[in-house]
């Protein structure tokens, strides 16, 4: 019986899931401000995580962020044209034994270690990577998006990551010209 | 593609529910690939949902056009259904089960206290040595308190073995590095202190903590050298690394404790992972069963199903509806026997169709023969009921007696009562249940006598066929015939026998005349002379007889030609014209009608009806003869007929073809020939002759003869 009542509570879960899914939610990273200064992306972030994420991080379960970045030329009927692009992979991770959160910079292998969940958050949000220098001609604008990458989660995770919206939504995107930026 | 599609759809399930229970098992290397197996998943439980969806409609349609097969084919789906789906679902209940209560055995109370218990220890430790580390950072914080920028190398390099650190350095107030000692060539680059550390540096007068730097543990002391301005001061960190066998321990604890919670935390998304990958393990096995089952009653029913449209077909009279064997069971061994049985059924109704359609042509051929019989036929039952006639039956008797069939022979003659003695004969006979007769019977009908000959016969003993026959030959024709034949003979004999002594009467009369007349007294003279005078006159009379009966007796010997009938009728007529005694007329049809016939022949019966018209008339006031003549086509062929009419007293009620017999008449002058000398005449010409009563009053008697229309004249 009890079997039974579970299976219905998954079942309707899944189904509560789904329709979450299809509700509109406003997404839980936002990009206000971001600048690339000497081969640095500077980006100013808001990240609001689910209190599920946060569970998951102190839980030891890493979370892993893509932060892409694309240098474009103009706009055409097809959309804007991808002169140049970086892809940077970042981790955030929870060490029980030492209480430290760990924020790395997995392509550079650079870690910054915070005593708090407070400071490592307030870190990626204050994020800074160094990038290679970029030679093309005819940039417009630049564009920034992170994202949590709902493939390096455990196994078990990826089915409610891929349903529910608490991880769904862990995304932003923010474009600047490049005169000014 | 039917066939091929579920089991594609199956395949599909069953390899991304496979793949998800491994990549919820912790292998993930799937995990780009985690939405397309979703995908892939529905959409195969989708195909295969619809597909059964599809075969479901199709027998209800089958079910509701009343398809041969398609109520078993319901029937044994039900059952298979009933026999797979209760295994499935109580398997899937108690692997959910079994799964949840394997998941929740992971995570017992004591196992957690003892992960949590070694890690208080782990950070105990830690704390101790953070401690101990501190005490020696701040140490060699005081040894360089008062060290020149440009003696710190050589100091640092002096203090790092005597402290056993992993890294020493010495950071100016902007953060650039003053000086720097490692002793493990891994970290030769000093680590920047960051915001973070500054910060509590600057709150706690020093930053203090474990931290994880590559795979190892290391402690991490920052702290202001004494002696400075706050805020210029500058900053030495050490790096102090954990006993090789602390490392290992502490290590191992983090990382249960790591696992355990991460476990903990993955609990109920495992569940929910493995849920799903059994619901849809789970749904495929129902789903397929389901597929299999169509599949199965179909192929169980479909020889049946045939079977029965056989069936059907062989009741509506087909025997020509295949039934492939593709089995050698027994239902093969039924579809085999019943294609057996039809074959022989086919030849069976084949013989059936042949024999009734030669009993049909039998039937048709009896009848056909029956109808074209000259002799009337009446089939009767036992009961004397009317079961048959033929047409020379009705021709015969003049009765339409084929609406009487089904009635009981009385009622035919209770209609037509001059039938009785015919029909009461055949009546009593039948109830006599006589087996065999024949009898003459006389028939009076409509003024026409006819003589038949009856025969009757009993048909069989029982049954629906038995019942008696009869049937009878007019004789009519035939006795009158016999009857003519036997006048012209009587009339041959008395022509030969009669005339021959009536010359020699009338010359021994004339010879008496001549001898005594005269000689003997006047009384006796006179006596003589009118006795005299009696015979001859009696003589000629008797040879004018005489000659009427040669005439009649005399063999057809005509002389046919084209002649003009009118041009004939005109000559006898104008032999007439003068008589005062009467008024003749002449109608004559237009045109010259032209015949092929003996002229004197013709004359002489046109004579003798005149001349029967003239004495039938007797004492009429205003007596008048009519001769007409009119066309005639009958059966598509042409004749001519002349008739003549008179204003006499008409026919007597007897008239018949009795009367055109020799001695037959009502005058009482005339020899009683002259109707049937014309009669003869006009057959002798391939005519007839009738008498019928006009409606004004009078007889009229008509002769018809065939034309000669090639000859005649516009």
């Amino acid at each position: 019986m009890v079997s039974f009542m579970q299976l219905w509570k998954n079942a309707i879960s899944i189904f509560v899931c789904l329709l979450t899914t299809a509700c509109a939610q406003s997404p839980a990273f936002v990009v206000r401000s971001a600048s690339i200064d000497a081969g640095t992306l500077a980006a100013r972030l808001e990240w609001h995580p689910d209190a599920r994420v946060l569970e998951a991080l102190d839980h030891g379960i890493a979370l892993g962020f893509d932060v892409e970045v694309q240098a474009q030329g103009r706009a055409s009927w097809s959309g804007r044209v991808t002169l140049a692009e970086q892809t940077r992979h970042l981790q955030l991770r929870f060490f029980p034994l030492s209480r430290q959160y760990q924020l790395r910079d997995l392509d550079r292998d650079q870690a910054r270690s915070f005593s708090s969940r407070a400071l490592a958050l307030a870190a990626l949000e204050d994020l800074r990577l160094a990038l290679p220098e970029w030679k093309v001609a005819g940039v417009e604008r630049y564009r920034l998006r992170i994202a949590l990458d709902r493939e390096t989660l455990p196994g078990a995770l990826r089915l409610p990551a891929l349903l529910q919206p608490a991880w769904r939504l862990c995304k932003g995107e923010y474009a600047w010209p490049a005169r000014t930026g | 593609m039917r066939r091929v599609l579920p089991v594609v759809a199956v395949a599909l399930l069953l390899a991304a529910a496979l793949l998800l229970a491994n990549d919820a098992a912790g292998d993930s290397r799937l995990g780009a690939w985690y939405p397309w197996m979703l995908g892939a998943c529905v959409l195969a439980l989708v195909v295969l949902l619809v597909m059964i969806v599809q075969r479901l409609w199709r027998l209800r349609r089958d079910l509701s056009r009343n398809t041969p097969g398609a109520r078993l084919n319901r029937r044994v789906l039900l059952m298979l259904i009933v026999l797979a789906l209760p295994p499935v679902l109580i398997v899937y209940a108690f692997s959910l089960n079994f799964l949840h209560a394997t998941i929740d055995t992971w995570f017992n109370v004591r196992m957690e206290r003892a992960l949590g218990d070694a890690l208080d220890i782990g950070r105990v430790y830690l704390d101790e040595r953070l401690r101990t580390a501190q005490q020696t950072a701040a140490t060699s914080a005081q040894q360089l308190a008062d060290v020149a920028d440009a003696d710190l190398q050589g100091r640092l390099d002096g203090l790092i073995d005597a402290q056993g650190a992993l890294q020493l350095s010495v950071f100016g107030a902007d953060q650039g590095v003053l000086a720097t000692a490692s002793s493990d060539a891994q970290f030769l680059a000093p680590l920047v202190p960051d915001s973070a550390v500054l910060l509590q540096v600057q709150g706690a007068g020093r930053y203090a903590a474990a931290e994880p730097v590559g795979a190892r543990l290391l402690l991490r002391v920052v702290q202001p050298l004494p002696g400075a301005a706050p805020g210029a001061a500058r900053l030495l960190q050490a790096l102090y690394p954990l006993p090789a066998q602390m490392q290992t321990l502490t290590s191992g604890v983090e990382q249960a404790n790591f696992d355990f919670q991460r476990l903990k935390y993955l609990r109920e998304s495992l569940k929910l992972t493995f849920t799903l990958v059994l619901t849809f393990v789970s749904l495929l096995s129902v789903l397929f069963a389901l597929m299999m089952a169509f599949g199965i009653a179909r192929r169980l029913t479909a020889p049946i199903g045939r079977l029965a449209t056989a069936t059907r077909a062989v009741g509506a009279g087909r025997y020509d509806t295949p039934l492939p064997i593709r089995s050698d069971d027994e239902l093969g061994f039924l579809l085999a026997s019943f294609g057996q049985m039809q074959h022989e059924l086919e030849l069976s109704n084949a013989r059936l169709t042949r024999s009734a359609q030669e009993t049909e042509n039998q039937r048709a051929y009896l009848k056909a023969v029956l109808e074209r019989l000259s002799a009337g036929v009446l089939g009767l039952d036992r009961d004397g009921v009317l079961r048959t006639s033929n047409r020379a039956a009705e021709t015969i008797l003049d009765a339409p007696l084929s609406r009487y069939r089904g009635q009981h022979l009385t009622q035919v003659r209770r209609d037509h009562p001059a039938l009785a003695p015919l029909l009461d004969n055949i009546l009593r006979h039948v109830r006599e249940r006589a087996r065999e007769w024949r009898e003459e019977v006389v028939v009076d009908n409509a003024g026409e006598r006819r003589v038949l000959m009856l025969r009757g016969t009993e048909l069989g003993d029982s049954g629906e066929n038995s019942g008696v026959v009869a049937v009878f030959d007019d004789l009519t024709q035939l006795d009158r015939a016999q009857r003519d034949a036997a006048w012209a003979e009587v009339a041959r004999r008395l022509a030969h026998e009669v005339k021959n002594p009536l010359t020699p009467i009338q010359l021994a009369a004339e010879r008496l005349r001549r001898r005594f007349i005269g000689r003997l007294p006047a009384e006796e003279t006179e006596l003589l002379d009118r006795a005299t005078h009696t015979i001859i006159a009696q003589v000629e009379a008797l040879k004018a007889m005489v000659n009427s009966f040669g005439d009649y007796s005399r063999p057809p010997q005509i002389d046919a030609r084209p002649l003009s009938l009118h041009a004939l009728i005109g000559e006898v007529l104008d032999l007439y014209e003068n008589d005062q005694r009467i008024q003749l007329t002449r109608r004559f049809v237009p045109g010259d009608p032209i015949l092929r016939a003996d002229a004197g022949r013709l004359r002489q019966l046109l004579h003798n009806l005149l001349k029967n018209s003239l004495e039938a008339i007797g004492d009429v006031r205003k007596p008048h003869i009519e001769v007409s003549t009119r066309d005639v086509t009958e059966n598509g062929e042409s004749w001519i007929e002349f008739a003549v009419a008179d204003n006499g007293p008409g026919l007597p009620e007897s008239f018949g073809e009795r009367w055109f017999e020799p001695y037959t008449t009502s005058k009482s002058k005339g020899t009683g020939l002259g109707l049937a000398v014309a009669k003869k005449i006009a057959e002798e010409h391939g005519g007839s002759i009738r008498a019928e009563n006009r409606q004004g009053g009078g007889a009229v008697f008509s002769v018809r003869l065939p034309r000669e229309s090639a000859l005649e004249r516009a």
